[in-house]
């Protein structure tokens, strides 16, 4: 009867210690599953990323020039510039889809597709030409878009 | 005879997760499926696309000719040193600035396009800048690009066809529109200001 009941208390505790790694197994693989489902699809392709980042960097940077030098006429007599820029802010709006329409132009040849809005334009000090222009700048490649409202600064002699 | 069963009922449960913990495991130490690009096909672009960056942001500001009618003081545009080494067809500059971020094995053609659609062979990396200079790519080609813009006053100088003043220096008048000029039409008359700047590399 002694043997018996050892025997039993025995199994018990071996129940035990079988239930007590089957709970820490447990643990361990349902944490492990977790994390591993936390970094399904966290991996990027770096180079498309930068790709997009890269060139709307690249139109930020030039597309407020590209804009002056667009509303700045030349002077057919200016044989040494002898005068700065001058233009006519009446024309900002002609000038600013004819320079949206140049940058679409060239960045389709790369695959993107380009858009910007004039939101509206102010100066700050009229006689000395300096204009602050509000624009509104979209890159798309066909995965992802960039876009971001840009002030730009830019100066010229009113005619 | 109950607890027996219990038992190993638990040991083959034990055994399946032992398992499925292996598989796991072997699983995870397999390469990844996401398909890297190797180093050959993005590195040379990325190093590319820096060395157009780095020269670009190197701003310098061109004297304009005017005066502030407030200060007196003279007046400068602001701009970057891709587009003066262009406007000042400094080839020398240019290519230097290029050979000193890209790796000794690499060659490269330099193209300037307008938004229309016109592109015309700037410079090789050897410094040449003629039509008969252009080198013929071998291998996979890379391509970088960097839109650059160019006031319409340093391209034509309508009183003066042969030369450019620019901060107190006179230059030769830049070859960009006597180059789309040759290669299109004689009545080319691009009156933009934005150009791209077209870099393309192979190695050897």
């Amino acid at each position: 009867m002694r043997g018996i009941i050892k025997d039993k208390g025995n199994e018990n505790a071996q129940i035990l210690v079988i239930l007590g790694i089957v709970l820490a197994t447990s643990v361990f693989l349902i944490s492990s599953l977790a994390s591993e489902i936390a970094n399904v699809d966290f991996v990027v392709i770096s180079e498309t990323q930068s790709s997009l980042a890269r060139e709307f960097s690249v139109i930020k940077e030039s597309f407020g020039a590209t804009l002056n030098y667009n509303i700045a006429e030349t002077s057919s007599v200016d044989t040494k510039m002898i005068n700065p820029l001058k233009g006519n802010i009446t024309d900002i709006e002609d000038k600013f889809e004819q320079t949206r329409n140049e940058y679409f132009n060239v960045l389709l040849t790369h695959g993107f597709l380009f858009d910007a809005h004039l939101n509206g334009y102010e100066y700050s000090f009229k006689e000395t030409g300096l204009y602050y222009v509000h624009t509104t700048l979209l890159l798309d490649d066909g995965n992802a878009r960039v876009t971001e409202n840009v002030t730009y600064s830019i100066r010229f002699i009113q005619y | 005879m109950n607890d027996k069963a219990q038992m190993m009922v638990l040991e083959s449960i034990i055994f399946a997760i032992t398992t499925i913990i292996a598989i796991a495991f072997l699983i995870n130490l397999s390469p990844s499926s996401i398909q890297r690009a190797t180093e050959t096909t993005t590195d040379l672009k990325t190093i590319g696309d820096d060395a157009l960056d780095t020269i670009f942001a190197q701003q310098t500001t061109i004297k304009n000719g005017g005066t502030d009618q407030y200060t007196g003081q003279e007046t400068y545009d602001p701009t970057s040193k891709l587009s003066v080494c262009v406007i000042t067809n400094n080839y020398a500059e240019l290519t230097a600035s290029i050979n000193r971020s890209l790796p000794t094995n690499v060659f490269y053609n330099v193209y300037i396009a307008d938004s229309e659609g016109n592109k015309v062979f700037w410079c090789a990396s050897t410094g040449g800048w003629s039509v008969t200079d252009e080198l013929t790519p071998f291998g996979t080609v890379f391509t970088s690009h960097h839109i650059i813009s160019i006031n319409h006053k340093h391209l034509r100088v309508y009183s003066d066809p042969t030369s450019l003043y620019l901060n107190c220096v006179t230059y030769q008048r830049c070859h960009l529109v006597d180059k789309f000029t040759a290669k299109y039409t004689s009545s080319y008359s691009y009156d933009g200001a934005t150009y791209d700047f077209i870099l393309e590399m192979w190695r050897i």
